[in-house]
C-alpha cells in the first residue's frame, strides 16, 4: 500500500496551479537582478577561438562586423556587439558594420552611443571605425560584396565616398578582410556569412547567436565557423576573457551581471522539473510498468 | 524611480503583456493589438525608406538621395532597376482579380533563380563539407608537435560513430533487431540528448528576455537595481 501522507503530497503537487510557479520564477530573478551577483566565468571551446582572432588582429587591419539582430533578441546579442566592438578597437584594428537587417541600423545607433562614443571618445567615424549601413537582399548582398564592396556600397551610411573611408582602403572584396564577424538573431545572419561568405571565399567567419539558434549553428564548428558566442553565457564567457587579458579597460561585464539571475532562474526551473516528476511518479492510479518474467 | 513619460508608458506596456500570466484580460488583448498595430506601421514605413527608396528611387533619380542625407554623393543613375521594379508592381496585380495570373511571372522569376542560387550553395555547403567534417580528420594531429591528440581524436570518433547511430534510428526499410536494434536505440538516446540541450539552450534564451524586462522594470522604471 502506498503512504497516503505521500500521496497527497503528490496529488497537491500535481494540481498545483501554474502561476505559483510563474511567482516564484519572478521573485527569484528579481531578487537576483537587484542584488546583481557576478560569478566567475572563462571562455569555453566555442568562444575562445572568437577572442583568440580578434586578439591576434595587427593595428589598422579592418574587421567586418554584420549587426543582423532587432530589438527582440538585443538583450542576448547586444552585449556580443559591445563586447567585440571594444576588443577589436583595444587591438588598434577598424571595425567596418554592416548589417542585413533593416532594424540594423537602430542598433548600431546604440552601439554608436553606449561604446563607440562614450568608452572610446578620440576616435571618429569615418576614420577609426566605418558604418556602411543596411542593404536589403540578403545573401545576394553578401554575394555581391564577394566579388566586389562597390557594387554594393557607394559609400558609407553618412554619405563619404567608399574611396575617402580609411578602414576601406585596400579592402575590395570581402576575401581581403582578415575576419567576418556576424552577430545574428536570424535570417539572413551568420549562416548566410558562412554559406554565401566564408566558405566560397576562405574568409574566416565568427560570429555570435541567440540561445535558440546556436544549436544550428554549432554544426559549422569548427571547419566553416570558427568560433561562436552561444547566447547570453557566450556573451559572458567573451566579457570574461576581455577582463582578464586587458584588466585595465575596466569595461562593465553587462552580459556576466545577467547571467547571475540567469542561474537563479535555472536553479528554479530544475527544482520545479524534479518536483513535477517526482508527483508525476507519486500519483495514484499511475500505471506501473509490467515487471519481467 | 524614472520621470520619464516613455519609460511609464513601456513600463505600463510591459505590465499588461505580463498580466496574460495570470489570465487573459482586456488590458494584455489592448498591448497585443497596440503591438501588433504599430509593428506593421513600423515595418511599412522602415520598408519604403530603407528598401524601396534608395534600391528604386535613388537609382532611378539620384538627386532624391539628398532627401534622407543632404549632403550624400550621388550615386550614378541605374535605369535598369526598371525591371525588378516592374517585376514588384506585377506582384501587386494579384489584388485585381483579372490581371492576377501575371503575377506568377515574378513570383517564377523569384522562385527559378533563389533555387538555381542556393541549390550549388547548399549542396556544397550544407550537404558535402558536413561530410568532411564528420568524418575527414579521423586521427587529430596536434600540431606543431606532430603528436596524436588522442582526447580530440577520441571526441572525433564519438561524433562518427553518433552521426552513423543516429542515422541508423532513421532507417526504416527493414525492421530494427538485434544488434541494429540496439544501434538505433543509441541513435534515439543520442538524438534525446541533442533535443535537451537544445531545449535548455532555449530556455536561457527565453530566461535572457525575462531578466532583461525585469532589469528594465525594476531598474529603468522603479530605480531598484
Amino acid at each position: 500500500m502506498s503512504d497516503p501522507s505521500r500521496t497527497g503530497l503528490a496529488e497537491r503537487l500535481g494540481r498545483l496551479d501554474r502561476r505559483w510557479l510563474y511567482l516564484v520564477l519572478l521573485v527569484a530573478v528579481g531578487v537576483s537582478v537587484v542584488l546583481r551577483p557576478l560569478f566567475p566565468d572563462q571562455p569555453s571551446v566555442f568562444v575562445r577561438p572568437v577572442f583568440e582572432r580578434i586578439e591576434r588582429l595587427e593595428p589598422g587591419q579592418s574587421v567586418l562586423v554584420s549587426l543582423d539582430y532587432s530589438p527582440v533578441s538585443a538583450p542576448e546579442i547586444e552585449p556580443m556587439a559591445f563586447a567585440i566592438t571594444r576588443h577589436v578597437l583595444l587591438r588598434g584594428a577598424h571595425p567596418v558594420f554592416v548589417t542585413l537587417f533593416p532594424e540594423g541600423p537602430a542598433m548600431y545607433e546604440r552601439l554608436r552611443v553606449e561604446v563607440l562614443e562614450r568608452d572610446f571618445p578620440e576616435l571618429v567615424a569615418g576614420r577609426d571605425w566605418t558604418m556602411l549601413g543596411y542593404k536589403a537582399g540578403g545573401r545576394m548582398v553578401i554575394n555581391a560584396m564577394r566579388q566586389e564592396m562597390a557594387a554594393m556600397f557607394a559609400g558609407d551610411a553618412e554619405g563619404r565616398r567608399l574611396g575617402d573611408l580609411p578602414g576601406l582602403r585596400g579592402y575590395r572584396r570581402l576575401g581581403d578582410f582578415p575576419l567576418v564577424v556576424s552577430l545574428s538573431s536570424g535570417t539572413p545572419g551568420l549562416k548566410e556569412w558562412i554559406l554565401y561568405g566564408g566558405d566560397p571565399s576562405g574568409v574566416p567567419v565568427v560570429g555570435g547567436c541567440t540561445g535558440i539558434g546556436t544549436p544550428e549553428y554549432l554544426a559549422y564548428f569548427p571547419s566553416q565557423l570558427q568560433g561562436i558566442l552561444g547566447g547570453l553565457k557566450g556573451a559572458s564567457e567573451y566579457e570574461a576573457a576581455l577582463a582578464d587579458r586587458h584588466p585595465g579597460a575596466g569595461f562593465p561585464r553587462r552580459a556576466g551581471r545577467v547571467m547571475g539571475p540567469q542561474t537563479v532562474a535555472h536553479v528554479v526551473i530544475l527544482l520545479f522539473l524534479v518536483l513535477g516528476n517526482v508527483a508525476y511518479l507519486r500519483r495514484p492510479g499511475r500505471r506501473q510498468p509490467e515487471e519481467r518474467p | 524611480m524614472s520621470t520619464s513619460f516613455e519609460v511609464w508608458i513601456a513600463a505600463a506596456l510591459t505590465l499588461m503583456v505580463f498580466s496574460f500570466l495570470w489570465r487573459d484580460n482586456p488590458f494584455y488583448k489592448f498591448a497585443e493589438h497596440l503591438f501588433v498595430g504599430v509593428s506593421a506601421g513600423y515595418w511599412m514605413v522602415l520598408g519604403f525608406w530603407s528598401t524601396l527608396w534608395p534600391n528604386a528611387v535613388v537609382k532611378l533619380v539620384p538627386e532624391a538621395a539628398r532627401v534622407t542625407e543632404p549632403a550624400a554623393a550621388l550615386p550614378d543613375r541605374d535605369p535598369l532597376v526598371i525591371i525588378p521594379l516592374a517585376l514588384g508592381l506585377l506582384m501587386l496585380l494579384r489584388l485585381w482579380p483579372r490581371a492576377a495570373w501575371l503575377a506568377r511571372w515574378p513570383t517564377a522569376f523569384a522562385v527559378g533563380t533563389t533555387l538555381g542560387y542556393n541549390l550549388v550553395r547548399t549542396v556544397r555547403s550544407d550537404f558535402l563539407a558536413q561530410i568532411h567534417a564528420t568524418v575527414a580528420p579521423g586521427l587529430v594531429i596536434r600540431t606543431p608537435a606532430g603528436a596524436i591528440d588522442w582526447i580530440a581524436t577520441g571526441n572525433q570518433g564519438v561524433i562518427v560513430a553518433g552521426t552513423a547511430c543516429c542515422l541508423a534510428y532513421f532507417t526504416y526499410t527493414r525492421t530494427a533487431r538485434r544488434a541494429r536494434g540496439g544501434v538505433a536505440r543509441a541513435g534515439l538516446l543520442l538524438l534525446m540528448v541533442a533535443f535537451g540541450a537544445s531545449f535548455a539552450y532555449a530556455v536561457m534564451s527565453r530566461v535572457s528576455l525575462l531578466i532583461s524586462r525585469l532589469q528594465f522594470l525594476l531598474g529603468d522604471w522603479l530605480g531598484l537595481a
